[in-house]
């Protein structure tokens, strides 16, 4: 065997002795949430025997991140925002990585770890970037983002999230005219009781994810031909 | 339609493919670097666009040396174990590069370890080290910013890295570089007046500023040398994909959540009970 072995292992037991052992440490494993066993229950209740029957999934996700149920209206306002967050198209970054992955052959496990990276980077991009906003409005502040739509379709989309929540009880209005699409979605979560980052990354996240994914599944590993590869154009400059 | 204005092009200094030889940071990678680079001053390279001497490249392959602590019960490398035990390699890497991305522990700290060093520098520039002016100042920085990275040892009185790489830095004749120098004396302050000893991040810092690498790559430097340890344990994880740590028996949860309880209104439950 050509690899140098020199020095290599003493012969003795090195596993009893280190930081690691010579420590306690609790033996078992801490569950907040999920309790184990052939019934297991999400925050005390049953997942088959009560969630399951009388709740949709996006009021399980609510329950996650609250530890408690939403009220009727609140259910329907929080449905509606995941279905707004759900509506990524191939030009943001969660889809176009997925086709990235999935062209050079990622295996599905990879790609969905790829996808839910961009789409959990994009959401906490913009927590980071509005965070004094959204600080504001859990404070019971309502102005409008600074921050208002570029894009006319986004700003349409934007109106349309708005009314759609309004109609459902979540009233907007005082967002003004000109908010992004993401800013109607991160203030109606905030109000929702989700404000945190943790919770706004991991409902962003989990809105986007399947649909991401779609658009991923919908190439061929290798389908390189179809791709625009200097899209957008990269230039040497060093 | 795309409009132009909405696709301008994007600069890139890192590389570009020609046919028959290709440019990296302004090298050919086949005429300049081949044959004159190791891998710690390729990937030195790689995060700062700057070439580095044959020493400076063995001082780096010395911290990359010093750092490999592959412990599988470190909680980022822990992370590893259990992804990988599902067999595969690149996933586990991922789940430590992942919780690395913290502020908290993790060789991309030494970013904000290098900050606070220079920081601390520009507080006590022209001070006398041994000074209670100096010792003041350093104080007076930590006290204000709360938690300052690059100090603190868990779970040991002291990191044992910080000795070997001071060890490193000697034999490499660095040790009265400005940052190293300017650093000892920051830690002899934090362990007289705040109890608190330095730890492998702010070394590391003060070692790569004194290489001229700035601060914000030297947490990225910091992360792609300690990828042997990720792989590692990523290689030895998927190859065992061991069973309990694919799921860990219902015996070693000690559930502390919420009660039972049912839906207001609701039978107790509304499907059969199969046992």
């Amino acid at each position: 065997m050509s690899h140098d072995q020199a020095g290599k292992g003493s012969g003795a037991d090195l596993s009893a002795s280190g930081p690691v052992r010579e420590r306690p440490w609790p033996e078992k494993l801490p569950a907040y949430v999920v309790s184990p066993g052939d019934d297991p229950r999400i925050f005390g209740y049953s997942a088959l025997g009560d969630l399951a029957q009388a709740h949709s999934f996006s009021d399980g996700l609510f329950l996650s991140l609250t530890g408690e149920l939403p009220s009727p209206a609140a259910s329907r306002a929080f449905a509606i925002t995941l279905w707004a967050a759900s509506a990524l198209t191939v030009a943001d970054a969660p889809a176009h990585a997925g086709v990235l992955g999935r062209l050079s052959g990622a295996t599905p496990a990879a790609n969905v770890a790829l996808v839910a990276t961009a789409a959990a980077e994009r959401a906490q991009y913009l927590c980071e970037r509005h965070a004094g906003w959204l600080a504001g409005i859990r404070n019971g502040e309502r102005t409008p983002c600074t921050q208002t739509a570029i894009d006319p379709s986004d700003a349409v989309f934007a109106r349309r999230i708005a009314r759609t929540l309004g109609s459902a009880g979540l009233a907007l209005e005082w967002l003004g005219e000109g908010p992004t699409a993401d800013t109607v979605i991160l203030a109606a979560l905030t109000l929702l009781g989700l404000g945190t980052d943790e919770s706004l990354v991991t409902v962003l996240t989990a809105a986007c994810l399947t649909t991401s994914l779609a658009e991923a599944w919908a190439w061929k590993p290798g389908q390189f031909q179809d791709y625009p590869m200097d899209l957008p154009p990269f230039r040497y400059q060093p | 339609m795309t409009r132009d204005r909405d696709v301008e092009p994007l600069p890139t200094r890192v590389g570009h493919a020609h046919w028959d030889d290709h440019e990296h940071h302004g090298f050919r990678l086949y005429r300049d670097l081949l044959g004159h680079e190791s891998v710690a001053s390729l990937i030195a390279l790689a995060i700062t666009g700057h070439r580095f001497s044959r020493d400076d490249a063995a001082l780096l392959d010395d911290l990359a040396t010093t750092v490999t602590v592959a412990e599988p019960r470190i909680w980022p490398l822990k992370a590893i174990r259990v992804v990988s035990a599902f067999g595969r390699v690149l996933p586990g890497v991922l789940a430590a590069n992942f919780a690395f991305e913290s502020r908290f522990i993790g060789p991309l700290v030494t970013t904000e370890a290098a900050q606070a060093i220079v920081a601390i520098g520009k507080r006590v520039s022209g001070l006398d080290p041994s000074s209670d002016a100096f010792a003041d100042q350093v104080v007076s920085y930590m006290e204000a910013e709360g938690r300052v990275m690059g100090f603190g040892v868990p779970f040991r009185p002291r990191d044992e890295r910080v000795a070997a790489l001071r060890g490193v830095v000697e034999r490499h004749q660095r040790e009265r570089r400005p940052y190293w120098s300017l650093a000892e004396a920051i830690w002899r302050v934090a362990r007289e007046r705040k109890k608190v000893e330095a730890n492998i991040s702010s070394a590391t810092a003060a070692l790569l500023l004194d290489l001229g690498i700035e601060p914000e790559h030297a947490g990225p430097l910091s992360v792609a040398l300690s990828q042997n340890i990720l792989f590692a344990n990523a290689v030895e994880g998927a190859r065992q994909a061991p069973a309990i740590l694919r799921r860990l028996p219902e015996s070693a949860i000690d559930y502390r959540g919420r009660g039972p309880r049912s839906l207001p209104g609701a039978p107790a439950s509304a499907i059969p009970d199969d046992r």
